[in-house]
């Protein structure tokens, strides 16, 4: 074996564990659908409270329960076709992480709210973090580290949280998510269905 | 040109496509034959045929098993297979490294 074969090999090793570290990673969608629904339900809550014709946070009280039930359709649609995706203990891992993420935050945002711990600029703050925190997370598990910019960008959102006022710190979190979800998400089905036509 | 003498490498990584089915469950545990043909690239027929020779070996194990009503083969790595693939890396890598 000449070394021209040696290294084709080691290539193909190393691009072969590559793709298959990147099936492990989620695809975009679910920052799609968040990447769209936050921008538009601050964007009509600002409108709605500054035109006066309903309290704020109405549209966040029915916009937050029907983006989780279209992840869960989602989630469901695709538990059902399981098949293509392997069982993977990273998968699963980040799937845990994730679910760990946001039991965290919500725990935090009921407890702030109830006990008025937190205003909701903090809890954004938060928020902002946890995401922050997760983008790391998928960047290290796919190995994309385009992502450690989100990761980054979160994290510059969450520190606005406390220095803006309110609600101009929510509508900066809330149009965050155009660049920092719905464009890495639709970047994300891109790859994942690029993965998944076929790798080597 | 130095060369590294085949017979002292490992003879079932010979094949592209066994090493991909092993560099495959190295970094993804276990996996369905389905994903496996879909990352080899690999024909049904051919996959089984690389996949038995890396079961006779003992570099993989094959459970069958059911996923609700659908029949589910999946492939794991073995210690032994573990050991021969990071070995084989490393005669690779230790080669490169020499010349």
């Amino acid at each position: 074996m000449d070394r021209a074969r040696a290294q084709s090999d080691l290539e193909y090793i190393r691009r072969t564990m590559q793709s298959v570290r990147r099936r492990n990673t989620e695809d975009g969608i679910y920052s799609v659908i968040w990447g769209i629904l936050v921008p538009v339900c601050t964007a009509l809550d600002w409108w709605l409270g500054a035109a006066g014709v309903a309290r704020l946070y109405v549209v966040w009280w029915v916009g937050m329960p029907v983006g989780g039930m279209v992840c869960a359709f989602v989630g469901y649609r695709r538990g059902r076709g399981e098949s293509r995706k392997p069982l993977m203990p990273e998968a699963r891992m980040y799937y845990t992480v994730g679910a760990l993420l946001l039991f965290i935050w919500l725990i935090t945002y009921v407890i702030g709210l109830v006990f008025r711990l937190f205003s909701i600029p903090q809890s954004l703050y938060i928020l902002g973090l946890l995401l922050s925190v997760a983008y790391c997370l998928q960047a290290a598990f796919g190995g994309i580290k385009g992502l450690y910019l989100l990761a980054l960008g979160w994290l510059v959102v969450a520190i606005l949280q406390l220095l803006l006022p309110w609600p101009l710190s929510s509508l900066v979190f809330g149009f965050s998510c155009i660049p920092l979800q719905l464009v890495p998400g639709l970047v994300l089905t891109r790859m994942y269905r690029r993965e998944h036509d076929g790798v080597t | 040109m130095e060369s590294l003498d085949y017979r002292n490498l490992d003879a079932v990584f010979h094949s592209r496509i066994r090493l991909a089915v092993v560099s495959a469950l190295v970094r993804g545990g276990t996996l369905e034959f389905t994903e496996l043909k879909r990352i080899t690239g690999a024909t049904e027929g051919n996959l089984a045929t690389h996949l038995r020779k890396l079961e006779d070996v003992a570099y993989v194990h094959m459970e069958k098993g059911f996923q609700g009503r659908r029949p589910r083969t999946t492939y794991t790595l073995s210690e032994t297979g573990q050991a021969a693939f990071a070995t084989y890396v490393e005669s690779l890598s230790e080669f490169i490294g020499r010349v």
